[in-house]
């Protein structure tokens, strides 16, 4: 059962009796008879943390990581070779040093051509069905829920949200739940309330008491699904405050700001570095990045707040800075880095507007560290980035986001062919769709 | 259960077992048919029809019901559910005291009657309509306060929904001037082509008005995609979609700058009786949906192929759809699904018109959708019947037993009694309600001046928009942290997070709240100046916070607590109080 140090009150039959309330999965989980099913697979196993950077709005492949010369292009680009790594030099100072790093998945095929639908893709790989939303969980959540870490952190963290929708744990629970917690320069005040001063410590640990006290015969008793799925963050909670370790996740200095950007994104990637560093819990780190979605002007150095300019300025100091940090404490090799967006932009000259409007035939997701081979680029696209004409992988079809997925399980030691029998509405729930079937696989060739 | 004998002299703690855990197991992998013993559901007093559909197939089913939930707690969930907001504490005693056997009903009448229920249902279907101004800049703040006192004068005055959704629907003219056409200015987009506009503002209407999405079929026909999903939309065709949005297509759409610098914009509407529905759209803006067949279409009802009877086809639009029985049936169901956290057909938005009739139940292995058929269409029915009063159906609810059940089950709980509504399901409050709850707990209500609101308000609920407050970025932090949403991308989230957990815990906002303050202000400060006798001060914050009296060994816990600062003491407990499970629900 959990770990619930501050609570005596609870026993086998409570613990039993919450696990039936809230879920058969969860129950015959923990009774280690699961009702799943899976295929006889090795997941790889390479990487112990996964931040995956989320690049809302859907980023031009052509003007990134697939950066194709064209008439169209603004003068002082200036796309530079590193080997088989094309990148722009001036959109990508930091990143342009760190191809040797980086692995870019060119043959990627997206199903949807709208924001929602495959922002709700992005973070499930499911397809965003109106009557199976409320379960389908996060890829955090599901990490989450299969590594079951003892740490104080969070397994998920889901940073600079913005104004973002990130879907939840669904029926895993509490604690698979993305914690969207706030990264502000005074660091995370609520982890260190201090409103007593020095003897704020003490009261709290006074206070939290009598809370115990007061609530245990009603947390021990509800058999009600929502509440226990609430109660389960009050240990979580407790054991964060406090801690020195935790509040040290959330600061950073004022040299680290400038050196990654000085925006919020580039905080958040600080914040994402040090939960990965502390190994204190946090799994899975979902670093949201907007607005990429650069319908119109996204050329013009003067259409605020966001330009091409602007955004991959915000992601070079962000990534690039997150990259070498991780290098060089030793992390990397440990750590998964996916970078992916919705879709692809349209290829060749640009639209009326002077932007790109949603591609899905072709678009690029690049991945680092976590025992991804660097310097490596896995299919191709033609001269302007319109259509795949090389997939580059053994399946020799595009790459699809449930092929992203089981890559991130398999990187993290998740058997990604792994079935939910008994969701709470008497479904299935398939890690990846098709995934038992071999439908859809880790890419391999990732990992060299 | 609360726990215990001096808790709950109905249901004495004795009734656990070790017998309970082990059954709890087995009967995870046992299919449920238990109909061996008479259930209580057939002794339980009945107040109207909904009883008798809830408490009789709980009967026929063996299904055991909840107990009634006690006068503390149905006052707190009436309190809540009806205004969202947490009685006063003098409430709670004077309704605990009161022996008149017909105060629940009266209590109902009460809260119906006052101005925290206008201020919560217009909360409610704001939440529907989503006009905020924050979209595009069409709306802006003229355009959304016009339409929060169009919304506000609707639910005050109880009009007829049906007359309030014909005018949403064929509202005309200038949206600066005229509140109702703002809802049609959230489904525009500046930068897509004409059909998407008119295809999102379809599929709100369909979702909203009938609880049908019709979204997926805006951009494909329904088969080879939704056979696991809607049978229904399963078997429909784009093109008749394309003939259900062509209702919009002689409408006139201009958007006139209001302010050039600031971008800002306002839309001009009105009607053309000729035109119809063209798939052909400029190459370079082809907008969010596949290509379109080039039509044109006709304007025909996508669920019973009527054509408009005149060419002012968003009139005959109105018309089809506030007659249509589906409108009276989703309306019912959305309304329960608020006071029962399920709705009878669930989730709200996603009827599955071919899953609803007993008399034709869908082919094996699709289920009946409804779970109460026939009480769905007694329920509208009564809807109908009141001309579309929202008020009688909210009545018909809250006097009902079957919602005043308890959330506490003395009884083995199993997923399948969820379809019994067997017992109250507790949701966690609205972001909204929360911090209403909190500043009524504490007394530390904070004026929020809200441009194009003349008077100051000092509750949540009573914001019209997600950006509001919008200069006081320590509420709307609190409101966002717990789920409020944006009304344009990011949807509510009513669910539980170690964020929210935190921030009641530790947030200095929040906590500076249960202190007792130099003004006397605070919940605590009056309380040690009213209250000098230890237990009744510990009485006074049970019930300012929680709604009812501690419980005796609740109060022997508070007491013990107590140190040599007393004011430290009483915040001591607020802060508990407000941190316990039951403060965010409204069980």
């Amino acid at each position: 059962m959990k770990d619930c140090a501050h609570c005596s009150t609870i026993s086998r039959r409570e613990a039993l009796k919450r696990a039936a309330a809230w879920g058969v999965l969860a129950a015959l989980a923990k009774s280690g008879e699961a009702r799943t099913l899976s295929s006889d697979v090795t997941p790889r196993g390479s990487a112990r943390a996964c931040i995956f950077v989320y690049m809302n709005g859907a980023p031009s492949h052509v003007d990134t990581f697939d950066v194709k010369d064209g008439p169209w292009n603004p003068p002082g680009i200036d796309i530079q070779d590193h080997g088989h790594i094309a990148l722009s030099g001036t959109l990508f100072p930091k990143l342009s040093g760190l191809t040797d790093d980086m692995c870019i998945l060119r043959s990627v095929k997206s199903w949807e051509a709208a924001h929602e639908r495959g922002a709700f893709y992005m973070q499930t790989a499911h397809s965003p069905n109106p009557a199976f939303a409320a379960e389908t969980p996060h890829v955090g959540a599901v990490v989450s829920f299969e590594k079951q870490t003892t740490g104080a952190m969070p397994p998920f963290l889901s940073l600079n949200e913005n104004q973002l929708p990130v879907q939840g744990s669904a029926f895993l629970g509490g604690r698979a739940a993305p914690a969207a917690l706030p990264v502000e320069a005074a660091g995370l005040a609520s982890v260190e309330p201090n409103f007593y001063g020095a003897e704020s410590r003490a009261r709290f640990e006074q206070r939290y008491a009598l809370l115990d006290r007061l609530d245990a015969p009603f947390r021990g008793t509800t058999q009600d699904r929502t509440m226990l799925n609430h109660i389960e963050f009050y240990s979580m909670a407790k054991r964060m405050t406090f801690d020195e370790s935790i509040a040290a996740v959330f600061r950073f200095s004022a040299e680290e700001d400038e050196r990654y950007g000085a925006t919020q994104f580039g905080r958040a990637a600080i914040v994402a570095r040090n939960a990965v560093h502390a190994n204190n819990g946090t799994i899975f780190t979902a670093l949201n990045n907007g607005y990429w979605d650069t319908h119109a002007r996204m050329w013009d150095r003067r259409y605020l707040p966001h330009n091409m300019y602007t955004l991959c300025s915000e992601f070079d100091a962000a990534i690039g800075s997150l990259v070498q940090d991780l290098k060089a404490s030793g992390d990397f090799d440990r750590t998964l880095i996916v970078m992916m967006g919705e879709f692809g932009r349209t290829p060749g000259p640009l639209n009326v507007l002077s932007g790109r409007d949603h591609h899905r035939d072709a678009m690029s997701v690049v991945m680092m560290g976590g025992g991804v081979r660097g310097g490596l680029v896995i299919g191709a696209t033609d001269s302007i980035g319109n259509r795949i004409i090389d997939p580059g992988w053994s399946r020799q079809r595009p790459i699809f986001t449930e092929d992203i997925a089981a890559t991130v399980y398999s990187a993290l030691g998740i058997d990604w062919t792994r079935t939910i029998e008994h969701t709470p509405s008497g479904r299935a729930f398939e890690y990846v769709p098709g995934a038992l079937q071999g439908r859809y696989v880790p890419v391999d060739e990732v990992f060299g | 259960m609360w726990g215990g004998d001096a808790r709950c002299p109905v249901y004495p703690s004795s009734a656990w077992s070790l017998q309970s855990d082990r059954i709890a197991l087995e009967s995870l992998t046992q299919s449920f048919s238990n109909r061996s013993h008479e259930s209580k559901a057939l002794t339980l007093p009945r107040t109207n029809f909904i009883d008798d559909h809830i408490f009789g197939k709980m009967a026929t089913d063996g299904v055991e019901p909840a107990p009634l939930a006690t006068d503390a707690e149905i006052l707190r969930r009436l309190s809540l559910d009806l205004t969202g907001r947490i009685p006063a504490s003098e409430q709670v005693v004077s309704f605990l005291k009161n022996p008149d056997p017909d105060k629940r009903s009266k209590l109902i009448e009460s809260l119906i009657a006052s101005e925290a229920f206008v201020d919560y249902w217009t909360l409610y279907f704001g939440d529907k309509f989503q006009v905020t101004a924050r979209w595009y800049n069409l709306i802006g703040i003229p355009g959304r306060t016009l339409f929060h006192r169009f919304l506000k004068d609707f639910v005050a005055r109880d009009r007829s929904y049906r007359d309030f959704a014909t005018e949403l629907i064929t509202a005309s003219g200038d949206s600066y001037q005229n509140g109702a056409l703002n809802f049609m200015a959230r489904s525009y987009n500046v930068s897509e082509p004409m059909q998407d506009a008119w295809d999102t503002l379809t599929d709100r209407l369909t979702t909203v008005f009938l609880g049908v999405q019709t979204q997926c079929v805006s951009c494909h026909d329904g088969e080879r995609h939704l056979e696991d999903i809607n049978l229904y939309l399963a078997s429909r065709k784009r093109a008749e979609f394309w003939r259900q949005s062509a209702f919009l297509s002689r409408t006139k759409w201009v958007q006139v700058a209001v302010d050039a610098r600031l971008f800002q914009s306002r839309l001009l509407i009105s009607d053309r009786t000729t035109g119809s529905y063209t798939g052909l759209v400029d190459p370079g803006n082809p907008g969010v949906r596949p290509l379109r067949a080039n039509g044109p279409f006709d304007a025909q009802y996508f669920f019973s192929g009527e054509s408009p009877r005149s060419d002012e086809w968003r009139s005959e639009l109105a018309r089809m759809i506030t007659a249509d029985r589906q409108f009276a049936r989703a309306t019912v169901n959305y309304i329960w699904a608020h006071f029962f956290r399920n709705g009878i057909v669930d989730p709200p938005d996603g009827w599955d018109l071919m899953r609803i009739d007993p008399q034709n139940p869908p082919p094996k292995p699709w289920a009946l959708q409804p779970t109460h058929p026939e009480l769905l269409d007694a329920l509208a029915d009564e809807f109908i019947r009141s001309n579309y009063s929202i008020r009688h159906v909210i009545r018909l609810i809250a006097l009902s037993n079957a919602y005043q059940l308890s959330s506490r089950y003395p009884y083995e709980w199993r997923p399948e009694y969820e379809r019994y509504f067997a017992r109250h399901l507790p949701r966690r409050l609205m972001a909204e309600e929360i911090y209403d709850a909190i500043t009524t707990a504490t007394a530390t209500e904070r004026e929020m001046h809200i441009e194009g609101i003349d008077k100051p308000v000092y509750y949540a609920s009573q914001l019209p928009d997600p950006v509001e407050p919008r200069y006081d970025s320590r509420i709307l932090n609190i409101l966002t942290n717990f789920g409020r949403g944006d009304w344009v991308q990011k949807p509510r989230k009513n669910g539980s997070g170690v964020v929210q957990v935190l921030l009641m815990m530790n947030d200095p906002d929040l906590n500076g709240r249960t202190f007792a303050d130099r003004n006397y202000s605070t919940r605590v400060s009056r309380i040690m100046l009213s209250a000098p006798n230890a237990e009744d001060a510990v009485q006074a914050l049970f019930l300012s916070t929680l709604g009812r009296y501690a419980a005796a060994e609740e109060l022997a816990t508070s007491l013990a607590a107590r140190g040599s600062d007393y004011a430290q003491w009483l915040s001591d407990i607020q802060w508990a109080l407000m941190n316990k499970t039951e403060f965010v629900f409204n069980n």
